[in-house]
């Protein structure tokens, strides 16, 4: 279908350029009730995106105006016109302000190496390690496997030809216990890039650890305030919103009056961040716009650094693109875990969702299981909520020199934040 | 916009019956859902303008069949003459699969005999491109006129026109509708402080979307006005009047995600051992369903074929119903509620909310705002998270409004997270307004993945909660 959708748009007459994404995945997931197979599912399909661009003058201001439309299916060459025509029609209207297709190089592609097993048989092999670590009381209720493979296929009128091809293996987790008096569970969303099966029983394991963990846990009480240890996903989160504001496309919408050189830590008392945007693996060689990525420091020793993001708003900026980057990369922290948990604290172990409100400079969640450390005994608690100022947190941070690496995140996988509000 | 069902669905229907055919020489039980979703988003701010797909459009079909072991589907975006025999290779060496962990003992689907088309137009005048871009660059132009502190303004249009179908041996089913979801934001600045405001709604009429486009852009940028002047709540258990936004919020997440009854095939929800008895306040009666009001998820049948519904799940306080799709309501012995929903054509089907709502009551909101000591009117949807087993809540909202002593004094705290235990927040309702609105403009994942479209609200409700 790519030679019809190239051949068809290189004879399209009223555009300037085009891009075509070429998204095929392949994919095998597996559902599994109270540890029994329930659904299988395969996936096959391919799905495109396509980009128009036009170049025109308005009130003598250079402009060039894009539209996408998406198809799934093949067209007949008239319905495919059709569709170019008026996709052509709607850039003609868009006076976005001039500015460069991504010149391609040579054809190139990149591919991360396959897991090593036909995908249906890997899940089944999943499901076994997870369920082999339970018994009768303390079991995954819920298990569903998912592994895709993801193929991205980039072709424009400026010679960009593309193509990558990632693996992913995604898994939802329902450790559950039944006790005598009540039964819990917990939530677990855990993303991998490889297959190591000691990694998936070590995670299985703690899984079933942690919502024990919840069953014995109790109301937090005569704790108003404490520093609160983070790890992994919402480490992630929290840097994710620490840097949201430093896109091109962010800084052009002008979301936060920082600019380069701004310190993002004010009177810092605990340690200073150095935060990167880098690709997801050496497969994720480009981005959707044809932009061959190479990481980037968006914050350095706590000062802002660089701006990110895809082609158009970076030329608008003027500023060569860095291109859409997956994976924040976070430099190594001072403090050792061990030294963290040396005070009393209190660390999270699951958290409804960590909220984040930089405007409102707010950092806050429920907690659904942490453990208190009263300075002599650990105490598994549940049930409360901590929030706090999130400027008056990043002054006094802590990160772990333990290291962690999920999807989408490399770096500290602890984080404390001081003196939090405990209710 | 075409107003009518897809044509590309409609040409492949005699394939589909002879794939369903051949598969039931095999299988107990065959379907094949069909999608084929179209639409664009027009977004329009102080300096760009971009024409996207909308971000329902998708185009593909699920083959469904049973081993009389377990449920295999194969998602595919091709049907045609030359790959059937493939896609049936595809199918049995799916299904022939045997790992090394059992099956689930569950029985063949059955499926009443159904024939039927259903259709739903955009109601009101279309709008061309050009026109929908010409209207929108008019209201960021008046928003941005408005004060000298507002930095950026974006709205956007995302219209859509569904087609879905549903065939098995049994049943034909099509259903056309439209859908259109206005959205806006307005940023302000004053002396380094940065506030926003924002909102979303519903309509299948996009001259009503535009219509109400504007008044809702003059909302957004009084309240991130206000927001300037906003300090975080103090954390504490306060008195509360929830808007209707954040009535449905509370609705969906404390109670809707967990009588969704393919939480109770894996022993996953509290609310199981709850049927007939309180649960809330016997001022509460909410529902859910796809024909319960009119919204964004207001579809004709389900992503299993099976016709919307409108169930009552809490009726005065007490449990009485969940709401499944069709595999979790065969697993359980129950007929299904028609909310078996797809986050896409690439997905499985989940029991899922539609439009969730607490039913009105007999107070005056001025009333309610007066009964107040000190505490808060919340308003506006930001997030919220479920705890089905546990029946923990997070709802947040944007803001707040303080009471005290039963008036507004015109302060403002933002963001408003609240938190608790569900069974305390629901039975600490004192008082429902009697007033109603559905907001049609969310999504809504079950765990951290499978989005599907969903409204959600409800009156005001007086409720004492945790804000922390």
């Amino acid at each position: 279908m790519i030679k019809q959708l190239i051949k068809a748009l290189s004879a399209a007459e009223s555009i300037m350029g085009w891009l075509i994404e070429e998204n095929a995945t392949q994919a095998a997931q597996a559902f599994y009730v109270l540890q029994k197979l329930e659904t299988t599912r395969l996936v096959d399909t391919k799905e495109y995106n396509i980009t128009v661009y036009r170049e025109f003058s308005d009130n003598g201001n250079m402009c060039t105006g894009s539209s996408t439309f998406a198809l799934s299916h093949k067209l007949s060459n008239k319905e495919l016109a059709d569709k170019i025509n008026e996709a052509a029609f709607a850039a003609s209207l868009i006076k976005n302000k001039r500015y460069d297709l991504v010149p391609g190089t040579k054809k190139r592609s990149w591919k991360q190496q396959s897991f090593g097993y036909e995908p249906l048989v890997l899940l089944d092999k999943i499901a076994d390690v997870f369920f082999a670590e339970t018994k009768s009381n303390l079991r995954f209720n819920s298990l569903e496997l998912f592994h895709s493979k993801i193929t991205l296929h980039v072709v424009s009128s400026k010679g960009v030809d593309y193509k990558k091809t990632m693996h992913r293996m995604n898994i939802e987790a329902i450790p559950s216990f039944d006790g005598k008096d009540n039964k819990v569970e917990l939530y677990r969303y855990l993303t991998y890039n490889k297959v190591d099966f000691d990694i998936f029983k070590n995670d299985a394991k703690t899984a079933l650890q942690d919502v024990t963990s919840r069953y014995e846990a109790k109301a937090i009480k005569d704790v108003s305030k404490a520093d609160v240890i983070l790890r992994d996903e919402d480490v992630r989160s929290l840097f994710e919103n620490l840097i949201d504001d430093y896109s091109y496309h962010s800084i052009y919408h002008k979301n936060t009056d920082k600019v380069i050189g701004d310190s993002i830590q004010k009177d810092v008392k605990g340690e200073y961040l150095t935060i990167a945007l880098k690709p997801a693996s050496k497969a994720d060689g480009f981005d959707r716009d044809g932009i061959l990525l190479s990481p980037i420091n968006v914050i350095d020793k706590g000062v802002i650094a660089n701006y990110y993001g895809s082609n158009q708003y970076g030329q608008y900026l003027g500023i060569k693109a860095c291109g859409s980057l997956a994976t924040i990369a976070v430099s190594k922290g001072k403090s050792s875990y061990a030294v963290m948990k040396n005070k009393p604290h209190l660390e999270i172990i699951a958290l409804s969702g960590i909220q984040i409100d930089m405007y409102s400079h707010y950092i806050g969640g429920e907690v659904r299981l942490a453990v208190y450390f009263d300075g002599k005994n650990y105490h598994p608690v549940s049930g409360f909520s901590f929030s706090g100022n999130i400027d008056k947190c990043l002054s006094s941070l802590q990160l772990s020199r333990e290291m962690v690496t999920i999807q989408g995140y490399e770096g500290p996988k602890y984080l404390m934040l001081k003196d939090m509000e405990i209710l | 916009m075409t107003n009518k069902f897809s044509h590309y669905l409609k040409s492949k229907k005699t394939l589909i019956r002879t794939l369903i055919d051949e598969l039931g020489k095999k299988y107990s039980y065959v379907s094949v859902f069909g999608t084929d979703v179209s639409g664009t988003t027009i977004i329009v701010d102080n300096s760009t303008t971009h024409v996207v797909p909308s971000a329902l459009t998708e185009s593909g079909f699920v083959i469904k069949v049973f081993n009389n072991q377990t449920y295999s589907e194969l998602s595919t975006n091709e049907i045609t003459k030359k790959n059937i025999p493939t896609l049936i290779a595809e199918i049995d060496r799916l299904a022939a699969f045997k790992g090394s962990i059992d099956a689930v003992d569950v029985k063949v689907l059955q499926e009443e005999t159904l024939s039927k088309s259903f259709v739903r137009k955009n109601k009101g005048q279309l709008f061309s491109i050009d026109q929908i871009i010409d209207i929108l660059k008019g209201y960021v132009t008046k928003t941005l006129s408005l004060s000298s502190l507002v930095v950026n303004v974006r709205t956007a249009l995302e219209i859509s026109e569904v087609s879905k179908m549903f065939m098995s041996k049994n049943k034909d089913l099509q259903q056309y509708y439209t859908w259109t979801n206005p959205r806006c934001f307005v940023l302000v600045r004053k002396d380094g402080n940065t506030k926003y405001g924002y909102d979303g709604f519903g309509t299948n009429s996009i001259e009503k979307a535009l219509a109400d486009l504007e008044p809702a852009l003059e909302e957004a940028h009084k309240v991130a006005i206000e927001l300037l002047d906003s300090v975080t709540p103090i954390p504490g258990y306060y008195d509360v009047i929830t808007a209707p936004s954040i009535t449905g919020l509370i609705a969906h997440e404390a109670f809707g995600h967990g009588v969704e009854m393919d939480m109770f095939v894996r022993d996953r929800a509290k609310s199981q051992e709850y049927f007939g008895k309180y649960v809330a306040s016997p001022l509460i009666t909410m529902h859910d369903g796809a024909a319960a009001t009119f919204s964004v998820a207001s579809y004709f049948f389900d992503d299993d074929g099976v016709l919307a519904h409108d169930t009552k799940i809490i009726d005065n306080g007490v449990l009485v119903s969940g709401i499944s799709d069709a595999l979790s309501a065969l697993q359980l012995g129950k007929a299904p509620t028609g909310n078996g929903r797809r986050e896409s054509y690439k997905r499985k089907s989940y029991s899922r909310m539609t439009n969730t709502f607490f039913a009105p009551g007999k107070s005056k909101l001025s009333e309610m705002i007066k009964s107040i000591k000190h505490g808060y009117l919340i308003a506006q949807t930001d997030n919220g998270m479920e705890d089905p087993k546990n029946w923990g809540i997070q709802c947040t909202a944007r803001y707040g409004r303080e009471i005290i002593d039963g008036k507004l004094t015109g302060k403002i705290v933002s963001p408003v997270v609240m938190s608790g235990y569900v069974i305390d927040l629901l039975n600490s309702i004192s008082a429902v307004s009697r007033d109603f609105e559905i907001i049609g403009s969310g999504s809504c994942g079950k765990g951290y993945k499978e989005w599907v479209r969903v409204s959600d609200g409800g009156p005001y409700l007086k409720a004492k909660v945790k804000i922390g």
